[in-house]
C-alpha cells in the first residue's frame, strides 16, 4: 500500500532519459510544467499527452511502475473530477434534482485531471531516473545559476528528504504492524477514532525521524562534511549532445503550447 | 493446538522490479508447549515468516492455522488471532509511545476492549513477567527508562493481552551481556511458569541453542533443517555453509575430541561442558 509511492525512487537504467544531464531534466521539468498549465484546449492536452508517453516511452520505466505511483492519489482524482463535474456553469447535458453536468464541466474535470496525473507522473519519473547524487548536484548547480545563496545545503537538504521518504515508508509500516499486533486497527471507525489511533503510529515515528537524523548528522561530521564551502567533485557535469537536443525538443514544445494558447 | 504453516510461499512486491521470492514451499508445525528456536542468517526471511503467524502477512501461497483456524481465509477476524499470537518484533522499544508505562502496557488489552480492572490485572502480571516494579514504573515516562527496561516494558505489552503463543524477533539484538541474559532468563521462565508456547527468531547459535528443545534452521527462505537441538552439533558443516555457527561450547567440546580427549560433544551449555570435562579429567586422559 505505503509501498507503492513511487516520488523519491530511483530506478537504475540506460536509457536515454537516465543518461540525460541532471540540469537538463530538471530545466526541462520546468518548461514541461510551465507548459502543462499553459494548455487549456484540447489541441493543447492533446499535444502535453503526446509529449508526454514519447517521454515515459525513451525512459523504459514499466508503465505499471508509474500508475502505481498514482494510486495513492486516486481520492483527489475523483474529488477533482466530481468537483468540476458538478460546480462548472454552462450548457447542461444530464441533470438530476439539483446535480446537473454541464458540457464545460465536464471538459474542465478531464482536464484537470489529466493535469494532476502529468504533474505527478512526470515528477516520479524524474527521480525514477535520476540517481539521488546526480539529482543533487543538478540541483545545485541550477540554484548556483540563480544566485540562491546556500545551493549546496538547500541541494543536500532536498535530497537527503527525497532519499528518506522510502525509509520513512518502511519505517511507518514497521510501526504499524508492530501496533497492529497489539491490537490497534487502523483503518475502520469513524474519522475521530481513526485520527486517534495514528497516535501510536505517529509519535514512534517522530522519535525515529529524530532519531535518524542525529545519527546522520553525526555520520556526515565524523567524515568532515561541512557544507558547500570548497567543496569539489569527483564527477564533473558535462552537457552533451543529447542535452543541446532535448533543449531543443522541449522548446520546441514550449513554443508550441504558447502558440496553441494565445495564437490569434 | 499448533502452529501450521502448510506451503506457504511469500513474495514480496510481486510484479514490480523489486520483486523477492522471500518464502519457498514452509511447512511447520509448532506444537503447544513447545520453545521453538527459529535461527537463519540476516535476510534468510525469519522475521517474514513469523508475521505470517498473526496475519500481519498473508502468504502468496499455502495455508496457515491457527488452533486448526484457517487464517488466510476472507473475512478472518485478526483480532482474536492477534490476541493468541502475541508478536515482540525487533527493537519493540521504538514501538512505544505513551505517556506511562501503564498505559502503553494497557493499550493492547485497551485494543481487545478489556474492562478497566482487568486491564490493570493484566497490566500487573505482565510487569511481574518481565521483573518491571509495577508501583515504580507505572506512572514513569516510558522513554526515560534504560535500554534494558524500556526492552522490558515492551514486551510486557504483548505479553498483557495474555498470548498462548509468543514469537519474538531477535529479543536480544543490540543489547550488552547483561541485558541479553536478562531478556533471555526472563523468556524461559516465562515459558516455563506461564506455560507459554514460545517461538524465539536469532540470527545467533549462541544465544539460543542452550535454551530451546528444538530447531528450525531457515536459509535463503527454506527450512533447511527442524530437529530436536540435541543433533545441532552434528550437522556442523552443512550449518557452517550457510555462514551459521554450532555453538561455541558445542564447538570447544569438538575441538577437544579431535586432540583425543574422549568427552562427548552433544553439549550445549557451560554447566554440562563443565561437568563432561571434569568428568574426564578426573578419570584420567585417555591417550596420556
Ligand atoms: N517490506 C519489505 N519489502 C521488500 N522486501 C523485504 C521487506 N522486508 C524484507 N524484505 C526482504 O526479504 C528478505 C528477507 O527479509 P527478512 O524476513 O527480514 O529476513 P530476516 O528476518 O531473516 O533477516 C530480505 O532479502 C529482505 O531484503
Ligand atoms: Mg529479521
Amino acid at each position: 500500500m505505503l509501498k507503492d509511492l513511487t516520488i523519491g525512487q530511483y530506478i537504475p537504467g540506460n536509457s536515454i532519459i537516465h543518461r540525460l544531464d541532471p540540469r537538463t531534466k530538471i530545466i526541462s521539468l520546468f518548461f514541461y510544467m510551465t507548459g502543462l498549465f499553459v494548455a487549456n484546449s484540447t489541441a493543447g492536452y492533446l499535444g502535453v499527452t503526446f509529449f508526454t508517453i514519447g517521454v515515459i516511452l525513451l525512459s523504459q520505466i514499466r508503465i505499471i511502475m508509474l500508475l502505481k505511483g498514482l494510486k495513492p492519489l486516486w481520492i483527489i482524482m475523483v474529488l477533482t473530477l466530481i468537483l468540476h463535474f458538478f460546480i462548472t456553469e454552462g450548457t447542461i447535458i444530464w441533470h438530476w434534482g439539483i446535480l446537473k453536468i454541464t458540457s464545460e464541466g465536464l471538459q474542465q474535470g478531464i482536464f484537470m485531471l489529466l493535469r494532476l496525473i502529468y504533474l505527478v507522473t512526470i515528477t516520479s519519473l524524474l527521480t525514477l531516473t535520476t540517481s539521488p547524487i546526480s539529482l543533487t548536484d543538478g540541483i545545485e548547480r541550477v540554484l548556483k545559476a540563480l544566485y540562491v545563496p546556500v545551493a549546496h545545503e538547500l541541494a543536500m537538504m532536498m535530497t537527503i528528504a527525497l532519499r528518506f521518504i522510502p525509509t520513512l515508508i518502511e519505517e511507518t509500516e514497521k510501526i504499524m504492524k508492530a501496533q497492529m499486533a497489539r491490537g490497534a486497527d487502523f483503518d475502520s471507525g469513524g474519522l475521530l477514532s481513526r485520527a486517534k489511533s495514528l497516535i501510536p503510529l505517529l509519535v514512534p515515528l517522530f522519535l525515529s525521524s529524530f532519531r535518524r537524523a542525529d545519527e546522520l548528522a553525526m555520520a556526515m561530521e565524523a567524515r568532515c562534511y561541512r557544507g558547500g564551502e570548497n567543496r569539489t567533485r569527483m564527477k564533473q557535469l558535462v552537457m552533451k549532445q543529447r542535452d543541446y537536443c532535448t533543449y531543443v525538443v522541449v522548446l520546441i514544445f514550449f513554443g508550441a503550447m504558447l502558440a496553441i494558447r494565445f495564437w490569434k | 493446538m499448533s502452529l501450521i504453516t502448510a506451503g506457504v510461499y511469500f513474495t514480496y512486491q510481486p510484479n514490480s522490479p523489486y520483486e523477492t521470492h522471500v518464502l519457498k514451499n514452509i511447512n511447520l508445525e509448532i506444537k503447544e508447549g513447545e520453545f521453538v528456536g527459529l535461527i537463519g542468517h540476516t535476510g534468510s526471511g525469519k522475521s517474514t515468516l513469523i508475521q505470517h503467524f498473526n496475519g500481519l502477512l498473508k502468504p502468496s501461497a499455502g495455508k496457515v492455522f491457527v488452533d486448526g483456524q484457517d487464517i488466510t481465509q476472507k473475512g478472518m477476524k485478526l483480532k482474536a488471532i492477534r490476541q493468541k499470537v502475541g508478536m515482540v518484533f525487533q527493537y519493540p522499544e521504538h514501538q512505544l509511545f505513551e505517556e506511562t508505562v501503564f498505559k502503553d502496557i494497557a493499550f493492547g488489552p485497551q485494543n481487545l476492549g478489556m474492562s478497566p480492572q482487568l486491564i490493570e490485572k493484566r497490566v500487573k502480571n505482565a510487569m511481574r513477567l518481565v521483573d518491571l516494579d509495577y508501583v515504580r514504573y507505572r506512572d514513569l515516562s516510558p522513554f526515560v527508562l534504560s535500554g534494558g527496561e524500556k526492552r522490558r516494558a515492551a514486551i510486557a505489552g504483548v505479553l498483557a493481552m495474555n498470548p498462548q503463543y509468543l514469537i519474538l524477533d531477535e529479543p536480544t539484538a543490540g543489547l550488552d551481556p547483561r541485558g541479553r541474559e536478562e531478556i533471555l532468563a526472563h523468556i524461559v521462565k516465562i515459558h516455563r511458569n506461564e506455560g507459554i508456547t514460545v517461538i524465539l527468531v536469532s540470527h545467533n547459535m549462541d544465544d539460543v541453542a542452550r535454551l530451546v528443545g528444538r530447531l528450525v534452521v531457515i536459509n535463503q527462505g527454506e527450512i533447511v533443517y527442524d530437529n530436536p537441538t540435541r543433533q545441532v552439533f552434528a550437522e556442523f558443516e552443512s550449518l557452517q555453509k550457510i555462514s551459521l555457527d554450532i555453538p561455541t561450547v558445542t564447538k570447544l567440546m569438538i575441538r577437544l575430541q579431535e586432540k583425543g580427549w574422549p568427552v562427548r560433544s552433544d553439549i550445549l551449555t557451560i554447566e554440562e561442558a563443565q561437568e563432561e570435562i571434569m568428568k574426564v579429567v578426573r578419570g584420567g586422559r585417555a591417550d596420556a
